[in-house]
């Protein structure tokens, strides 16, 4: 309903270590609420980058706590993994709700978001995440 | 106080020592009689007046004032009084009952007149000035009429946003309280400059003119927002005939020229004319002027950014708002849609129907849905529907056109996405054939004519955001009665029910679509909104498109559309 209530929204990291990282996201993934979705990832790996260098390899997101997810959502976790990927960072996803897993199932995005990578830290995909492969009709 | 004299030691006693001939305040009729002994020490002038109405005493202070008086030739009575003094000195009165003060001015101060009665008749009147009294007073309301005046402006101007009437009530407002005639001139469109004329409790006359701003002193530069020049600069003999007002009648006997300050750029100017016959502008009304024409300008340069923000609002939207459906080589098409704030009429949903050229072609469908609401969506579901015309003749390979659009909306800086189906819709020997697919969007459902609802299997990457574009297209073909609907997820993520938080759900629309088989297009596409408007109640909600294909029940045969028989043709030729 029309309901004023303040969107709980939360990112915070599990556990870790020099190579994986574990986030646990709460709250609703929404329009509104991607920014700061952004904004909080942006911050983890910066100081993951800033503490062990570029080690990092595997990001793994808990999607336990998820209440809701939309199309902005999804946009914010495909901009994620353009950046994760150029870096060599791979996306993982663990106990996703059925709306996320139909979500990503509709759209087609499950197979990109969680594509590995090489283990030199660039993108299996040529050129990495920048680069388009060209389609291939 | 003299020797010769008996006594002058009050009031009272001075009338018997006076001899009565007519006298004056200056040189009163005893000139000789020293009663201003005591009076001379009075704060304020005196006269003593017989009962004929003669001045016979007066103090240093009363014949100073009128001297005055008389050096600015103001006209006093034979007795020598101020006129309005002599009516009140003769204005018969209950002796018992004190007499009232009265007021009036004397070579321009104003003075409240006190009588002293005295027993044989005589009057002394004790004139105590009020001048700055009565001046604060009349300054006091005069503030009080232009704050209520400025008021009255404001809520005048501010209850409209149509610029013609804010420049209207400008016009009349000035024409009322500040001068004869205003002429509201407003900003140069190309050469010509819109002017709206008033006259004090006249008619409004509007017309656009090709006027030259520097035949008016002051003009050009008001007109670039500069200060104004000084009334009194401005020879009212000088100005052109277009800057009076039609009909207005005498020559102009003074002129402000004085501009309408906007939000950054000047609203215009107003220049406010007054007659000859009547007294020219004062500063105090220039000031003024400045005042009212702030408030104007303001309410005039709202307007105006209103009016031109709804201008290009109505030209985007003749763009992006979703296309009227109608039957299509015998084929029914129906949308509705309704955005997320429901006084938007457009947003993040689209659809548009691309008839074929002729019933042997296919005809090319689209429904689809950006990340995002608001005109900011609206902006690129119509960069969507631009492209999607312009590969209309590569229309028949759906993974190609969704290719092609990928690669028009890939964007290395936003990860801004469409999700969308694509239907090529042909009528054939009864049948509806249609091709269909799902760029990462809801797959369309398919009612058919005895009731089941099935999903098409057609599935595929959303456009805009990934590298590559993989869809599965699908075929299906519709029986007459049946439909195929094509939906935004606003309907079945519409959030509310007996609870008020869930979804209306993929399940439920099956659901109500069960009931619709053999309804036409248009049934369709209104059960499923108001119903998905029923769950929501008032809750809020995403954008919301459907759009029905739908083979008519009753065949073409049923409907006699012209379009239906030429389509029949073709059809027969087909393999």
């Amino acid at each position: 309903m029309n309901s004023p209530t303040p969107v709980e929204f939360s990112v915070d990291v599990q556990s870790g270590d020099t190579r994986s990282l574990h986030l646990a996201i709460r709250g609703e993934l929404e329009y509104d609420t991607g920014t700061a979705f952004t904004e909080r990832v942006n911050a983890v790996l910066d100081t993951h980058l800033r503490r062990h260098g570029p080690a990092l390899r595997h990001l793994h997101l808990d999607w336990e706590g998820l209440t809701a997810i939309d199309c902005g959502g999804l946009s914010v976790l495909i901009g994620l993994r353009r950046r994760t990927h150029a870096a060599g960072i791979a996306l993982h996803l663990h106990r996703q709700p059925a709306r996320l897993t139909r979500l990503l199932d509709v759209t087609g995005v499950g197979g990109y978001l969680t594509e590995a990578t090489d283990t030199d830290g660039r993108g299996l995909s040529a050129g990495g995440d920048g680069g388009r492969s060209a389609p291939s009709p | 106080m003299s020797s010769d004299k008996e006594v002058v030691g009050c009031a009272r006693r001075v009338p018997r020592l006076v001899i009565r001939t007519s006298g004056t305040p200056k040189t009163p009729r005893d000139g000789d009689v020293h009663v201003g002994s005591i009076w001379n020490d009075a704060p304020c002038p005196v006269l003593v007046v017989d009962a004929d109405g003669d001045v016979i005493g007066s103090n240093e202070g009363a014949r100073r004032l009128f001297a005055h008086a008389e050096e600015v030739g103001e006209g006093l009575t034979a007795g020598g009084l101020p006129h309005w003094l002599a009516r009140a000195h003769h204005r018969p009165h209950p002796a018992a009952a004190p007499q009232e003060a009265v007021s009036g001015t004397v070579a321009g101060r104003t003075f409240a007149a006190h009588p002293s009665r005295i027993e044989n008749g005589d009057v002394v009147w004790w004139l105590v000035e009020d001048t700055d009294l009565r001046r604060a007073e009349q300054e006091l309301r005069h503030e009080r009429e232009r704050a209520a005046l400025l008021a009255d402006v404001s809520g005048a101007l501010l209850s409209s946003l149509n610029l013609e009437r804010c420049a209207e009530v400008t016009a009349r407002m000035a024409a009322d309280h500040l001068a004869d005639a205003a002429v509201v001139v407003a900003p140069a469109q190309g050469r010509r400059h819109a002017l709206t004329y008033a006259q004090g409790g006249g008619g409004i006359t509007r017309t656009v003119a090709s006027i030259d701003p520097r035949t008016v002193p002051g003009l050009a530069e008001a007109l670039q927002g500069f200060p104004p020049v000084p009334a009194r600069w401005i020879d009212p003999d000088d100005i052109p005939d277009w800057s009076v007002p039609p009909g207005f009648a005498g020559p102009i006997g003074s002129v402000i020229v004085t501009p309408l300050p906007g939000h950054g750029v000047p609203a215009g100017v107003l220049i406010l004319l007054r007659a000859s016959t009547h007294r020219a502008f004062t500063d105090g009304e220039e000031v003024f002027a400045r005042l009212f024409a702030a408030r104007a300008g303001a309410a005039l340069s709202a307007a105006r950014l209103y009016a031109e923000q709804a201008s290009i609002t109505t030209t985007l939207l003749r763009e992006l708002l979703p296309p009227r459906l109608e039957r299509v080589h015998g084929v029914e098409y129906a949308g509705v849609y309704r955005t997320s704030q429901d006084h938007e009429r457009v947003g993040g949903d689209f659809y548009d129907v691309h008839p074929g050229a002729d019933a042997s072609r296919e005809t090319f469908v689209v429904l689809g849905d950006v990340a995002g609401k608001g005109l900011e969506a609206a902006v690129l579901t119509g960069k969507i529907r631009s492209v999607l015309h312009a590969l209309l003749p590569l229309s028949g390979d759906h993974q190609q056109v969704l290719v092609l659009l990928n690669d028009a909306l890939m964007n290395s800086h936003h990860t801004r996405f469409a999700t969308l189906v694509l239907a090529s819709v042909r009528r054939s020997a009864g049948q509806v054939l249609l091709r269909l697919t799902s760029a990462g969007h809801l797959p369309p459902l398919i009612v058919r004519a005895d009731g089941r609802v099935e999903e098409a299997a057609t599935g595929g990457t959303l456009v805009g955001a990934l590298p590559d574009v993989r869809t599965r297209s699908v075929d299906v073909v519709l029986a007459p009665g049946e439909t195929c609907l094509l939906y935004t997820d606003g309907i079945t993520e519409a959030r509310g029910g007996p609870l008020g938080d869930d979804f209306y759900g993929e399940e439920r629309l099956r659901e109500a679509l069960r009931e619709c088989a053999r309804m036409p297009a248009e049934a369709v596409v209104e059960r499923v909104q108001m119903l998905a408007a029923q769950w929501l109640g008032g809750g809020r909600h995403d954008d919301m498109a459907t759009l029905a294909i739908t083979n008519p029940a009753g065949g073409v045969d049923g409907f006699a559309v012209a379009d239906d028989r030429e389509g029949r043709e073709p059809c027969r030729r087909e393999p």
